[in-house]
């Protein structure tokens, strides 16, 4: 990387340079089998060149090829103008997770051989499961000062899943936590627990006809709906592109009054940081706040073209992408009772834990139709079964607007078509539209 | 490089290693709303080694040629670090030596640039002077692979595949409805296949007028005919997924569903993926663990007659490899994964399909899918009404969804009108994604779909 950054200071550009380098370490199972252990390391570096007022964008994983400056020189000269500059960069060094920490395969493999034993002979099916070291290191300089931004994140993650086939068909369900350290064999167990309170009656299925319920969206299927339309309807470039329902909606009640959700750089996640991949501020802020839309998602190139203040959300999916607006830690805040409480006061609805096929409907508008791969039938607090061969379809800005109850559970995971990291509680809403055969 | 990835491989004295080193030459050049919102050039190259040690795989990456050495110990470290009882060796494969370089009349890379970004203005430009089109997004990508793939049984391949598409999105405005159509051509023919699109792009203006005075469909069970493109994306979820060995190898129950020989669907249904077919966007010559692609029956007179296989589910199963070993890029372990999946030609015209369906649904291409094997959805570009056997009005967020085994055998018509459809997109599975490939069919008609909505 030094040998692109002199170049370009010889070459009297106004660059900006963003290093990244990803590591992973991991043990793999594969239908109840170890599979592989890996070893991979991603890197690179992404130059953005501000040429004549455009913007200009290369990258290469070759770290001394200079010639990634002549392709961004070159692609500058066709692209759109840049109406924004780089800004100074803060020399930060910023670490999150415990650097020190490392995963030992040898002792991993016997702890989670006897999960995989104990999840075999209680539920006759086969479970594939991945723990991973992630180490994540970025590197951001641009020609405005000769600051250097470091960033060094490390966090562990384990993912369990358990396929069984029964006499009500294949069920089909997973669970996913995160650790700054490696994972005790406590945490490992408690995934565990959490997977088993999902497999509640999953052998039966209950009967149900067509028409509206009380539906409560599990973490997972409020990302993947709420989440999915929330994260595309407020991203800059929706708005900058006129693409997004939210457009002029800055100040006005989008969603019902219990709901706040804030983008939180500060929040104890991995999506934690103190600057984004421009070198802007990562601030915490109110995206909607008690159901009333605060803010939208920008980074630079989008907040200029609205002519707004960039928000410090210009996030890269590696060396190789140009910034767009993401979230950091997505929080959608939780209620006061707890999910079994509220399955309790249930007279008659659907548990929905995990919906097949979400993001493919038109999401921008908030629209969702989902299968449910694995949901249950409530009556009268007690669970009857499982719901199958059913559809869940709706409108976010429609059906989020009839909340009936949060929960104060809470689940944390991945993305969610956000960007970054999401913790999010189960919701009950009313009147939801149900299909079944 | 060759030469140099041979000598390392001949220092692994026992035991099964492979190599992958691969050269990747990405160019984006995107517009969006009137102004070029990307447009580079990405070089990218490294490999990775596969050590396997009875049954489990050591695999590490790098970027670095000097670096494979210090890649392969680490791998083979990695796979004798725990012991287990699994016993199993690679399906035996011959050892053989290739280059494959294919030959496209317009090399995508002997195109200058400034030609492509004229492309991508042309394209952009059909869609100017409507104020209904709010947001308007062509892109065009060009993906140029040569890979080195070698293994310690003598088995050298070099392979380049160019790969270039296009594609264009529109975003309608009518009061607070938006909404989204789109056209995506893409494969390894050349720069042909980005050329003289005009006339496709044209088509996505109608779309998008069509979905917005669209009613939203009623839920409800439907008979529905699919057209080739959404019948292919609902082969690939719906079957194919279900078709990669390493999903039914260690599942018992699975693997009685999944015998050989069993009925799956009415004597209509012939369904294949077949890697070996030059030119489309699932072709490869050899797979990951270099296989010779080929054309594999998954369903013949509605009869389950094969599957996908690597050589190490092929092993487990018993069953012969089928080139269906893939990775995205060079830094991910191969999974099992398609190459161009499709049903063949039945013997229906498209009014004969129509002819026996009182009320229904006309399904028009295909947003995307997902399955969870038994349990599959996807989601329709547009659909219409079908009342008395004919097409009447367009309604929109058609998702379709149902169980597998049952929907295979509601099949009661295949058309004769078979097409492939490569594009832009790819398939997902493994955190991997996209991964090229080509789903299509004619024209099928399907009883019972069961569709969310109002």
């Amino acid at each position: 990387m030094e040998k692109i950054l002199s170049e370009a200071k010889k070459r009297d550009l106004k660059y900006e340079i963003f290093f990244s380098k990803v590591e992973t370490k991991s043990i793999n199972f594969e239908q109840s089998q170890l599979k592989d252990i890996s070893h991979k390391i991603v890197e690179g570096v992404g130059v953005r060149i501000l040429k004549d007022d455009h913007i200009g964008f290369s990258s290469t994983n070759q770290l001394d090829n200079v010639d990634v400056l002549d392709y961004a020189i070159n692609s500058a000269k066709y692209a759109k103008e840049a109406k924004f500059d780089f800004p100074e960069i803060q020399g930060v060094n910023f670490e999150y997770g415990n650097l020190q920490s490392e995963i030992d395969f040898e002792s991993v493999f016997y702890e989670v051989k006897e999960i995989i034993t104990y999840l075999e002979g209680k539920y006759h099916g086969k479970v594939d499961l991945s723990l991973e070291e992630i180490s994540r290191e970025n590197l951001l300089t641009n020609y405005k000062n000769n600051n250097v931004a470091r960033s060094r994140i490390k966090y562990f993650d384990f993912s369990l899943s358990l396929f069984t086939i029964t006499e009500a068909g294949f069920t089909f369900s997973w669970k996913w936590t995160w650790s700054k350290s490696k994972l005790s064999k406590e945490e490992l167990w408690n995934v565990v627990k959490e997977l088993e309170k999902t497999l509640i009656g999953f052998d039966r299925v209950a009967k149900l006809e067509s028409g509206k319920y009380k539906v409560i969206f599990s973490p997972f299927a409020v990302g993947s709906t709420l989440g999915l339309s929330i994260g595309s309807g407020v991203n800059g470039l929706s708005i900058a592109r006129k693409m997004s329902p939210l457009q002029n909606k800055l100040n006005e009640k989008i969603l019902h009054e219990s709901i706040t959700i804030t983008d939180d750089p500060e929040y104890d996640m991995p999506g934690k940081c103190t600057i984004d991949d421009e070198g802007i501020k990562a601030e915490k802020k109110p995206i909607v706040e008690n159901g009333i839309l605060k803010n939208f998602v920008l980074n630079l190139d989008t907040s200029a073209d609205l002519n707004m203040k960039p928000t410090g959300n210009g996030k890269r999916g590696g060396f190789a992408s140009l910034p767009t607006p993401a979230f950091h830690n997505l929080i959608i805040k939780e209620g006061k009772s707890d999910l079994d409480t509220i399955i309790k006061n249930l007279d008659k609805g659907i548990l929905f834990l995990f919906p097949i096929g979400a993001g493919q409907s038109n999401i921008m508008m908030g629209d969702y139709s989902v299968n449910v791969g694995l949901g249950y039938y409530i009556e009268n607090g007690e669970i009857v079964g499982r719901v199958k061969d059913t559809m869940i379809s709706g409108n976010v800005y429609e059906d989020y607007q009839r909340v009936i109850e949060i929960s104060s559970n809470v689940e944390a995971m991945p993305s969610m078509g956000t960007g970054g990291f999401a913790r999010i509680p189960y919701i009950l809403l009313d009147g939801i539209s149900v299909t079944t055969k | 490089m060759l030469e140099k990835l041979r000598d390392i491989l001949g220092k692994v004295s026992s035991g099964y290693a492979d190599i992958r080193f691969e050269i990747w030459k990405v160019t984006d050049i995107s517009m969006v709303n009137g102004r070029i919102e990307s447009s580079s050039t990405n070089i990218i190259s490294g490999g990775s080694v596969r050590f396997f040690n009875k049954g489990t795989f050591g695999f590490a990456t790098f970027t670095r040629p000097e670096d494979v050495e210090k890649a392969l110990s680490s791998a083979e470290k990695m796979s004798k670090l725990i012991k287990t009882d699994k016993e199993v060796e690679l399906y035996p494969d011959k050892p053989k030596k290739d280059k494959v370089i294919p030959s496209v009349t317009i090399h995508p890379e002997t195109v200058p640039f400034d030609e492509k970004v004229e492309l991508v203005k042309r394209y952009h430009n059909i869609f100017t002077g409507n104020e209904k089109f709010s947001a308007v997004s062509v892109v065009y990508r060009e993906e140029l692979l040569t890979r080195y793939y070698l293994n310690t049984e003598g088995t050298e391949i070099i392979e380049e595949r160019p790969y270039c598409g296009v594609a264009a999105t529109v975003v309608g405005k009518e009061g607070n409805i938006l909404q989204r159509a789109y056209r995506s051509f893409g494969d390894l023919r050349g720069y042909e296949t980005v050329l003289n699109r005009e006339k496709d792009f044209e088509e996505i203006k109608k779309d998008v007028l069509d979905l917005l005075k669209a009613d939203k469909v009623e839920g409800g069970v439907y008979t529905v005919i699919l057209d080739p493109q959404i019948a292919g994306v609902f082969i690939h979820e719906a079957f194919g997924h279900l078709s990669e060995a390493d999903h039914v190898y260690g599942n018992e129950k699975l693997k009685e569903i999944m015998t050989l020989g069993n009925t799956m669907a009415s004597e209509i249904l012939c369904v294949v993926d077949d890697g070996s077919m030059v030119g489309e966007r699932g072709y490869i010559a050899y797979d990951d663990d270099g296989v010779k692609s080929r054309k594999t029956y998954l369903i013949k007179n509605g009869k389950l007659v094969g599957r996908l296989h690597s050589r190490y589910t092929a092993a487990l199963m018993n069953e012969e490899p089928t080139g269906n070993s893939r990775a995205i890029r060079f830094n991910y372990m191969p999974l099992v994964r398609m190459t161009n999946t499709y049903i063949e030609n039945g013997d229906k015209t498209f009014e004969e399909l129509l002819e026996g369906v009182d009320k229904g649904l006309y399904v028009v291409g295909a947003l995307g899918g997902q399955t969870e094997l038994e349990m599959f959805t996807f989601s329709a570009a547009k659909a219409y009404k079908i009342e008395k056997g004919k097409i009447t009005e367009p309604v929109r967020d058609v998702v379709l969804s149902g169980n597998l085994f049952e929907t295979l055998k509601n099949i009661d018509a295949v058309g004769n009108d078979l097409k492939i459809f490569g594009g832009l997109g790819g398939c997902g599975k493994g955190g991997q994604m996209p991964l090229p490939v080509s789903d299509g069919a004619p024209h099928i008609r399907i009883r019972n779909v069961v569709i969310g909505g109002k």
